[in-house]
């Protein structure tokens, strides 16, 4: 019952709050100096710690004679010369009376209490970390799960619908629709769903169809927000393909996707395929080279597990599907927030085949969040998405208890791992500020194992994806990758408590400044055609044309 | 360059039940002759150990920081000045924490040993298993670990306490995981961490870093090549990381006045500390170390050296142990880092060396005589193979046997346990000692306070690092010197000053591998200083109160007594007593005694046998006795069956 999971997963996380806030609360006002000095603790250099006397041994020792007293000789005492205890001296000074033992152990209560969640949570980040480190390289784990798989496949015999969905970028849209046009598939018709208040988009598509009039149909969703998921249920409705292929407007595609899409389709008899998707940016910012280097380990390597293990969150571009599957799926769900990941949950219950494809060449290149409010909301829709279809409960038919339990944990997944990455270096600075004895700090910074292997691994992945994908990397990417390392994953983790917070609020509504895309603005005068002043005239009588015989009247 | 992966995925392969069914025979005849070999060389290697070799140079430091470790909490006393890393102390402290080494073993080296022959073991197994991921045919793989456990080199230095010895299992373990055949990123992780452990054990195992960087290189798939260099490398720093945050948390990474510092530690042990030699000036400590390795087993270390020299040229497959031997072995003959212990790393990658160049070498003969198909001269190439395989064998046996009759055979332990055992009865409370790390221990468990007592290794501290000095040798009363001191004695320069100037008091044992425990004499040695002014004894007075003695009609004694007496041979206080008793009745004395320690060192006789007339006229010798006050007050006082009487004087020297 969703009811129910609300109740349970808010629990969680309130205790989880609870527990991060009671670990800063008391571990930081222990103040310098004060913690209960480890088995590694220096002792103060002008007394070197010597021990205590020991206890006197069961044989009977010759006690040699003393000066000082006359001892009895077959008594077998040793008499040693009182010493001075260094942690003697240490408890006095803390316990002045009786009232200030007490507080004294108090305080040491709680201490010890501090010092416990702090390993507690120190633990829990390391095994996030190790996690997601694990699955980031998957796709080199071992030389058998290189997976590298010839696929040639000569006859081109599916016929590909292709939707676009516009409203977003105008003058991508445009030049998406260009690029999918001139693919040399015999069997092509691309589908430009744009929304009905979505004027440039509308032109865009007009003229494209225009040109391309074989190939391009327009397509109009007569809904007034034009929200992505009804475009693109829309557009499965309205195709007439085999196969269904969504991308978004400004997507880069290659030429030979198809093919290659195709020959994955026949030779592993799946019915969806996953093409690979990577994020590119022409105006750089700071944080591009992190989330592009994101993106490709999502789809070369993380995506290739959740395949192995038969749960595979979609996206919502470079996906390919039979449409015969996809219908019968009913397509997207409305409501979701990350519908692809919605979507590829449903199949994996379904048991429906999915195969993910990676080609360096034929990468799709769609577009990376322009500014760093686009990268969060970004981040809040994508964590807010899995965490509502974990909530929602479709992943519990999955046959296995082990598969059920993957399940949970890979959609819990994305908002762990941006809580985990923005506490790691937090844990560890508490750790230092607070003063804990030197075997606790050295846990709490155990998690900056897995974090900085992570960051080497990234750097790497940064050169592979230069050296096969063709993507420059300049000096400046690796200096960015290296600084930002930090600050990027404080902005996923307050990201990742923003979705929290919608999700538990129920809050799903897309944040419409987000879709503002800065770079729309360029107004391309080539791709307004006269046909523009007509088309804002005469709505209906355009529409009524489009949806009947797919063609734009001239 | 495609890759795909589908879901579903057909499962990952067959079930536990029918992999265990399918376990091939050939595995289990590995098992069997792999086990018969380990288990042969760890019965050879317990055999005796803890009585031979005498206990080496580090062992006495190594074990006494253990001890420290796990009953006082901190590895200080001595002061901890980063000059070896803590790690191999900390599994050394946790082995024996665990299994209560130092209550149940009969001395603290025992103890530290049990240890080192449980790290033996694990190194023996990984050495099978490396040799076998390598290729190796189960009989050079058998060779290498014969080689490993059996070569009177390997026992001589497998046995020691040295940190070397701790880092061995982590190394092999490192290349083990390197060498896997399923390829997979988390073993190369795995093996740089436990090469960061080894290293964080002993710093000498960095020496084997090229060797396992070059090892994942050509193990990794080319695709999966960057990656796993990535993670190995990672791991193996960040291990570092911990060493050092933790160093750095305690405010002890960067070099500061008044404390020490890794950095510090770590920069003199490269740089500053004294080389040793080069090791074909006979003088050296360098030369010392390699001929001692030399006579050991000089056959089984040339062999090694060829079959590195030849692996690394020829054979690609095991250059990697061949770079992993080579490196330490230049470090061994430079005349600058050369130490005991750096044999330690070279047994693991010598053994399977040998045993590969030689697999190879058959094999090679093999393919070439048999090309010719000429069956007799292939018999006669075999033949002579074998022939040179015995050869080898029998230039080799006179050493082995030589070291292993001096391993199994000798109690070298011996005079130090008489040793501590005559410290603890015959050391005056309020004396201080100066003594080895495992004696310091054994004295400390046998109940002596740590205020008395210092270990050598404690005269390295600076005060510049704000370690205090512990006043110099002349602070100290008494110096216990062994064996590897003596034979190396520029390791501790305080300690040699205070030997240069202190007499013997006792001596254990015979030979190099003496014990002995002298008194130090403060003023410096004096030319005049006989043995006997340190006991304070005169030999002339005493014999004319010995002859005056003789005379005296009431005391009886037996002529071997007589004799010692008149030749002034007897402490003076016995004399004194025996007159004292004389005057109320009639005293038999037996005999003299000494504790056979003191024999040659110019003490006097200090016990004597007597026989009262009655049992109750011992008992009233025996209270007249207790009630004197020192000087004339016996340390111990024993009353026999038929009224015989022994009285023990304290040694007079340490009055």
């Amino acid at each position: 019952m969703s009811g129910h999971n609300d109740v349970t997963s808010a629990t969680r996380c309130t205790v989880l709050a609870v527990g991060l806030a009671g670990a800063l609360l008391v571990v930081v006002p222990t103040g310098p100096g004060s913690g209960p000095s480890g088995p590694g603790g220096q002792p103060p250099p002008s007394t070197p710690a010597e021990g205590t006397s020991l206890p006197p041994d069961d044989e009977p020792v010759l006690q040699p004679a003393d000066d000082s007293q006359v001892v009895l000789l077959d008594e077998e005492e040793q008499v040693e010369p009182t010493e001075e205890d260094p942690g003697a001296v240490e408890s006095e000074d803390d316990a002045d009376d009786g009232a200030g033992a007490l507080d004294a152990a108090r305080l040491d209560l709680v201490r010890a209490i501090g010092a416990g969640l702090l390993v507690l949570i120190s633990l829990m980040l390391t095994a996030i970390s190790t996690i997601r480190l694990r699955r980031m390289l998957h796709a080199w784990w071992s030389p058998a799960s290189l997976g590298e798989t010839d696929l040639e496949h000569e006859r081109l015999t599916t016929s590909f619908s292709l939707v676009v969905v516009g409203g977003r970028n105008d003058e991508g849209f445009g030049r998406t629709l260009e690029r999918l046009a001139a693919f040399d598939h015999p069997d092509v018709e691309i589908l430009a769903v744009v929304g009905q208040e979505e004027l440039g988009a509308r032109e865009v598509a007009t003229a494209a169809a225009y040109r391309h009039p074989d190939r391009i149909r327009l397509v109009v969703d007569r809904d007034v927000r034009g929200h992505e998921t009804r475009a693109l249920n829309t557009g499965l409705a309205a195709c007439r393909g085999d196969v269904l292929g969504v991308f978004q407007a400004g997507d880069e595609v290659r030429p030979g996707l198809l093919r290659h899409v195709e020959a994955a389709l026949a030779t592993t008899g799946a019915d969806v395929v996953q093409s690979g998707v990577l994020l590119t940016a022409e105006n750089p910012s700071w944080f591009s080279v992190r989330r592009m280097l994101e993106s490709y380990f999502w789809f070369r390597s993380r995506l290739r597990y959740y395949a192995q293990q038969r749960f595979v969150p979609l996206a919502t571009t470079s996906l390919f599907g039979r449409v015969n599957v996809l219908r019968g799926a009913d397509g997207w769900a409305g409501d979701a927030v990350a519908e692809g990941c919605e979507l590829g949950v449903r199949l994996s219950v379904a048991g429906v085949p999915v195969a993910v494809t990676w080609d360096p060449q034929l990468v799709t290149g769609t577009a990376m969040p322009p500014s760093i409010r686009a990268l969060s909301d970004e981040q809040t829709r994508w964590i807010q998405g899995f965490l509502q279809v974990l909530r929602r409960g479709a992943w519990r038919s999955l046959p296995t208890r082990r598969q059920c339990a993957l399940a949970r944990v890979t959609l819990a997944m994305p908002f762990l791992e941006a809580v985990a990455g923005a506490a790691v270096p937090v844990l560890a600075a508490v750790a230092v500020v607070a003063d804990a004895p030197p075997p606790i700090v050295l846990v709490a910074f155990l998690p900056l194992i897995p974090a900085l292997t992570t960051l080497v691994v990234e750097m790497v992945g940064l050169g592979e994806l230069g050296r096969t994908s063709g993507v420059r990397t300049r000096t400046r990417d690796w200096v960015r990758l290296l600084l930002g390392a930090v600050p990027y994953q404080l902005l996923l983790g307050a990201a990742a408590l923003r979705a929290l917070v919608r999700e538990l609020r129920g809050d799903r509504s897309p944040d419409t400044a987000s879709h503002m895309n800065d770079d729309a603005a360029g107004t391309d005068a080539v791709d307004r055609p006269r046909l523009v002043a007509r088309s804002t005239g005469r709505r209906e009588q355009f529409d009524h044309l489009v949806t009947k015989t797919g063609a734009v009247d001239r | 360059m495609t890759s795909a992966t589908v879901s579903p995925f057909p499962r990952a392969g067959p079930g536990w039940r029918s992999r265990l069914e399918s376990v091939p025979l050939e595995g289990l005849r590995s098992a069997v002759i792999a086990v018969v070999i380990v288990c042969a060389s760890t019965v050879l290697h317990a055999l005796n150990m803890a009585s031979a070799p005498q206990r080496l140079g580090e062992e006495g430091s190594t074990v006494g920081r253990a001890w420290t470790l796990e009953h006082l909490g901190s590895f200080a006393p001595p002061a901890y000045w980063y000059e070896h890393p803590p790690l191999g102390w900390l599994q050394l402290s946790a082995w024996t924490w665990a299994t209560s080494a130092f209550e149940r073993a009969p001395s603290a080296v025992a103890a530290g040993r049990e240890a080192m022959l449980v790290a033996y073991l694990i190194s023996a197994v990984l050495l099978w298993v490396l040799a076998r991921r390598l290729g190796l045919a189960r009989w050079a793989a058998a060779l290498a670990l014969v080689v490993f456990g059996l070569s009177p080199l390997a026992v001589q230095f497998q046995r020691p306490i040295f940190l070397a010895n701790l880092a061995t299992p982590w190394i092999l373990g490192a290349f083990v995981l390197a060498c896997s055949p399923r390829r997979r990123l988390g073993g190369f992780a795995a093996s740089g961490a436990c090469l960061g452990v080894a290293t964080v054990t002993n710093y000498a195992a960095l020496l084997v870093l090229p060797a396992l960087a070059l090892q994942v290189w050509r193990s990794s798939h080319p695709a999966t090549r960057r990656y796993a260099l990535a993670v190995g490398g990672s791991l193996f720093t960040l291990v570092w990381g911990m060493y050092i945050l933790g160093a750095a948390l305690r405010g002890e990474l960067l070099p500061g006045r008044g404390h020490p510092s890794l950095i510090h530690g770590a920069w003199f042990q490269l740089f500053e500390s004294a080389g040793s030699g080069s090791i074909f000036d006979a003088d050296s400590f360098g030369h010392d170390t390699v001929s001692s390795w030399l006579a050991l087993d000089m056959v089984g270390l040339i062999l090694a050296l060829v079959a590195a020299s030849v692996a690394l040229v020829a054979l690609p497959r095991l250059r990697p142990l061949a770079i992993g031997f080579l490196v330490p072995a230049v470090v061994a003959v430079l005349p600058r880092y050369s130490t005991v212990s750096l044999v330690v790393g070279l047994l693991p990658f010598g053994a399977v060396l040998i045993a590969g160049v030689s697999e190879r070498v058959w094999s090679w003969s093999g393919e070439v005589l048999g090309r010719g198909q000429d069956r007799r001269r292939v018999r006669s190439a075999a033949a002579s193979l074998v022939a040179l395989a015995l050869v080898i064998a029998a230039l080799a046996a006179p050493d082995w046997i030589a070291g292993y009759r001096s391993l199994l055979g000798h109690d070298r332990e011996a005079a130090l346990r008489h040793a501590d055992r005559w410290i603890v009865q015959n050391v005056p409370t309020g004396r201080r000692l100066i003594v080895d790390g495992a004696m310091w221990v054994d004295l400390v468990e046998a109940g002596m306070s740590t205020r008395r007592l210092v270990q050598y290794a404690a005269f390295d501290a600076d005060a510049d690092v704000g370690i205090q000095p512990r006043g110099g040798w002349r602070d100290y009363d008494l110096v216990v010197s062994i064996e590897s001191l003596r034979g190396f004695p520029d390791r501790y320069p305080e300690v040699r000053a205070a030997l240069r100037s202190s007499v013997v008091l006792a001596v254990f044992g015979a030979g190099d591998d003496r014990v002995e425990v002298r008194k130090v004499l403060p003023e410096g040695p004096d030319r005049t200083a006989t043995e006997s002014a340190a006991s304070g004894h005169d030999p002339a007075a005493a014999a004319r109160a010995g002859t005056e003695l003789a005379r005296n009609a009431s005391v009886d004694l037996a002529p071997a007594a007589r004799r010692e007496l008149v030749e002034g041979e007897v402490d003076q206080r016995i004399m004194t007593t025996l007159v004292a008793l004389a005057a109320d009745r009639p005293v038999a004395v037996e005999d003299f005694a000494y504790d056979p320690a003191e024999a040659g060192t110019g003490a006097p006789y200090r016990a004597v046998a007597l026989r009262a007339q009655s049992p109750d006229d011992a008992l009233a010798i025996r209270r007249i006795l207790a009630d004197q006050v020192p000087p004339h007050r016996p340390a111990e006082i024993e009353v026999g069956p038929d009224a015989r009487i022994t009285v023990t004087y304290p040694l007079a020297a340490l009055q």
